[in-house]
């Protein structure tokens, strides 16, 4: 077992390899009550077209991984939800982009809780009945999303930024799409990616390490090796795709996302670290509660406390969006880009930058409060290659140039623009 | 939690803590909730928010903050039965890991103090009126966003619907038009006279060290100094054994229906019976080994989520669910079939025993997040004796199955609140 220790965080990380080749993570969490487990796979709502070694190329509906992800849930002798409810714990799963995670928190019961998440998760039981019998659930869950405005205004500018990438789709996918599933599709897709060396056990507890290695050993897991598995994506060309889309919903005001696009084929690793840290800095820096700008267009009642910015850069794609609600979002449009005009002209302040940066960094610090924020992160970074406390240790090593960098590539570039208005307002 | 310091109307409760990286402290200003003054009341907080004499504008207040190590602060409007709340939230790093500033504690209690105590005020003896007219746009917005999020404008409507007679049937926020009256002047004479002088407050702080400086710092800054008579805080809760049942629809531009059913549980929130209240609850519609999860959304894939929860200090239930819009009528029986089911002692113990795991999970995870334990006590705060979590695990647990039949059988329907689709409707 592999110890790393971050003093300055007061924290330690252990790492070891189950005998099957699921690699291991734990963070031993003093003083904490909850107990926190998750595993995650590397295959998420992107990966619909792949080739096994000595097969022909396999496409699949959208949706597929989110619907294997409910399916997962459901065992020969009972429904695994209803079995971590019985013993107090809180179980559940989120599928993103690239990744499909199942985890559990408990406060009492962790070795059986870890047991049964070691089990369903390598234990599938789909039936065609039970593949049916999900589709009306999942359809209102698509439902729920389609009446979400913010959500639609977020997803229509993901499709202006994105031509081919598959993150352009709904990670659900479509009514349609989920009509289509079935069973062999599912099995196909479990067989080929929920393998334990493609796959990553996080822990968070206040439980011995030692201890907690020994009862992982102890869990058999089928190996289920198999041949390699190449994903297959087209090329996405650098430019936008649109710049515009409208939707009509019922809201009280209209919502707004822009959005700009980054390369995030650039980066890997440390340094996807880094790019994340600076462009977050980057967007606190130019649409930040402390800016001039902001102040300004809040006192216009321009915009309100829904306003917010943000950069993230996963593997499978790079963005920074700025969203909220206004009654004229031509005029907040065309103000955002005048300050993005002046900051290239004037710069960005460095006094500002190292303001920004300390509270950066002690936001970041927060998130090691909470055993799942802090799980989730050290699981699913794992799963793309990226070690999650380099976002601590590195935070406050960002430089203004750095920094200076997402602006201009970034900020500089193509905005997009999305907007979800009512309905009424189309005839004005 | 320890309440260290009463005096007056205000009361300082303090928890000791070293596991956290963070340390809260929240000012929490109550009043009875009446449609004449909840629209002014709340308006309050979010003009205090803007800035005080010290550090007058967003971006100073910002400013500040980030200069203690990125630390929040935020206002909040909400209520528990009868009582609107007024909140002042903030945590930030704790001591030990803000290197350079050792007294962060006592700094951020200055802030706090100056915040609420010391605004802006105009020449005409009012809050800064750019401020007060901001705010106002902006909770008038606020008011008229809610149709945006149908899931808790179909909760907001079912609860107006039940509670029309009733102060509860009132928003925290008051209502449109209900401001109409109302100057910077006007605003700044009821804070002077009603918030600063007569209403209750009470403050918590989970911190290594006893705040000892935060009590000398209201003191000096003049919260502390009125022992004016206490306004009496009334939850509103009340007894109805016997109603008729209403029945609403109405339609907006949705995929989704939003089916909602609120109940009169008839148990007060001192009662002894109160946690078999949540016991039963929790079976009937908390979480995935409930009644209505299990059969609603897994046995009849009609919903996607589908559930239930107390309102404790008024003494209601709500269930939330979304349906398919031509599913509502069974969807209905169904899910008053299952409270049928408990009232008759269709129970299994397996289904008692995994409601009662859930229920005390979730108690002993309180204590893992400090915003969550402070809301806890500041809902307790408001009952003659106050439970602490330990007993009310105990409690829990001595919860037999008698025991929830019983209160299950006080348990009626009030009011059931449909939200459904315009004939045809397609989103555009």
């Amino acid at each position: 077992m592999d110890k790393l220790i971050y003093s300055s965080l007061g924290e330690t990380l252990y790492t070891f390899t189950h005998s099957s080749g699921l690699p291991v993570i734990l963070i031993q969490k003093k003083g904490f009550t909850r107990k926190f487990g998750v595993i995650g796979v590397d295959f998420g709502s992107v990966n619909t077209c792949f080739q096994v070694a000595g097969e022909p190329i396999t496409t699949v509906p959208q949706g597929i991984a989110h619907f294997l992800e409910h399916k997962l849930f459901e065992q020969e002798d009972g429904n695994v939800l209803e079995k971590y409810t019985r013993m107090g714990a809180s179980p559940n799963a989120a599928t993103g982009f690239s990744n499909t995670y199942y985890y559990f928190n408990c406060t009492d019961r962790f070795e059986d809780c870890l047991r049964l998440l070691l089990h369903f998760v390598f234990h599938p039981h789909l039936t065609p009945e039970n593949v049916e019998k999900e589709k009306g659930i999942i359809e209102q869950e698509i439902r729920m999303y389609e009446d979400d405005p913010y959500y639609q205004s977020m997803l229509g500018v993901i499709r202006l930024l994105y031509q081919k990438n598959p993150v352009r789709n709904d990670i659900a996918g479509s009514v349609e799409d989920i009509r289509g599933l079935n069973r062999d599709l599912l099995m196909k897709c479990y067989n080929t990616f929920y393998r334990p060396d493609n796959m990553c056990l996080t822990i968070v507890a206040d439980e011995d390490p030692i201890a907690v290695q020994a009862l992982v050993e102890s869990v058999e897991i089928p190996g289920n090796v198999l041949p390699g598995v190449r994903r297959i994506s087209e090329p996405e060309p650098a430019v936008l795709y649109g710049k515009m889309d409208r939707k009509y919903m019922d809201v009280s005001l209209p919502l707004f996302h822009f959005a700009f696009k980054d390369r995030h084929e650039a980066y890997r690793g440390a340094a996807r670290v880094r790019r994340d840290l600076a462009g977050t800095i980057a967007k606190e820096m130019l649409f930040g509660r402390h800016t001039d700008f902001y102040e300004q267009l809040y006192a216009e009642g321009l915009i309100n406390q829904e306003f917010g910015a943000s950069y993230e850069i996963e593997r499978e794609f790079a963005l920074a969006m700025i969203s909220g609600e206004t009654e004229r979002p031509e005029e907040v449009e065309n103000r955002v880009r005048g300050h993005l005009a002046q900051i290239a002209k004037v710069g960005l302040d460095l006094e500002d930058f190292r303001m920004v940066r300390a509270s950066i960094a002690g936001k970041m610090l927060k998130k090691l409060n909470s055993p799942e924020s802090l799980g989730t992160m050290v699981c699913v970074s794992s799963l793309q290659g990226v070690q999650a406390f380099d976002y601590f240790t590195a935070c406050g090593t960002i430089t203004f140039d750095e920094v200076d960098r997402v602006f201009r590539e970034v900020f500089l570039g193509d905005m997009a623009v999305s907007l979800v208005e009512n309905e009424r307002s189309r005839s004005l | 939690m320890h309440l260290i310091y009463e005096k007056g109307r205000v009361r300082l409760y303090y928890m000791p803590t070293d596991k956290f990286k963070t340390e809260t402290l929240s000012v929490t200003f109550c009043a009875p909730l009446t449609q004449e003054k909840a629209y002014g009341n709340a308006l309050i907080p979010m003009v205090l928010n803007r800035g005080s004499k010290t550090y007058p504008t967003t971006g100073a207040v910002t400013k500040h903050l980030m200069g203690l190590y990125g630390a929040s602060f935020g206002v909040d409007v909400d209520k528990r039965g009868e009582i609107q709340l007024l909140q002042f939230q903030s945590d930030y790093i704790a001591p030990a890991y803000a290197q350079n500033c050792p007294d962060i504690g006592r700094q951020m209690g200055e802030f706090l103090v100056d915040i609420i105590t010391n605004p802006v005020v105009s020449d005409a003896g009012g809050f800064d009126p750019a401020y007060f007219r901001q705010e106002r746009s902006n909770t008038d917005q606020f008011i008229r966003s809610e149709i945006n999020d149908k899931q808790s404008y179909a909760m907001r409507r079912c609860i107006e619907t039940m509670c029309k007679e009733e102060p509860f049937g009132i928003s925290e926020l008051g209502s449109l038009g209900d401001g109409d009256g109302l100057t910077p002047e006007t605003l700044y004479r009821d804070y002077q006279e009603n918030f600063l002088q007569k209403m209750p407050v009470r403050i918590f702080c989970c911190a290594m060290q006893e705040p000892t400086a935060l009590i000398e710092q209201l003191e000096a800054g003049g919260v502390l100094t009125s022992g004016a008579s206490v306004q009496p805080l009334d939850l509103g809760y009340r007894a109805v054994p016997k109603c008729t049942l209403q029945e609403v629809t109405e339609y907006a531009e949705v995929l989704q229906g939003k089916l909602n059913i609120g109940f009169r549980t008839n148990t007060a929130p001192d009662s002894l019976d109160y946690p078999a209240l949540y016991v039963m609850s929790t079976l009937f519609g908390g979480g995935p080994q409930s009644k209505l999860f299990m059969n609603v959304r897994e046995k009849h894939s009609l919903a996607y989520y589908a559930s239930s929860r107390l309102e404790r200090y008024k003494g209601l239930m709500y269930v939330t669910s979304g349906i398919d819009v031509g599913n509502k009528e069974q969807a209905q029986r169904l899910i008053l079939a299952q409270l049928e089911e408990i009232q008759q002692g269709h129970i299994t113990a397996a289904e008692l025993e995994g409601a009662k795991a859930t229920v005390i999970h979730g108690l002993r995870g309180l204590s893992d997040t400090q915003f969550s334990l402070m809301n806890y006590y500041v809902g307790q705060s408001f009952l003659e004796k106050a439970t602490s979590v330990e007993t009310y695990i105990e409690q829990i647990q001595s919860v037999s199955k008698e025991d929830v039949i019983r209160v299950a059988q006080r348990v009626v329907a009030d009011t059931i609140y449909f939200l459904t689709s315009k004939e045809g409707f397609r989103h555009g």
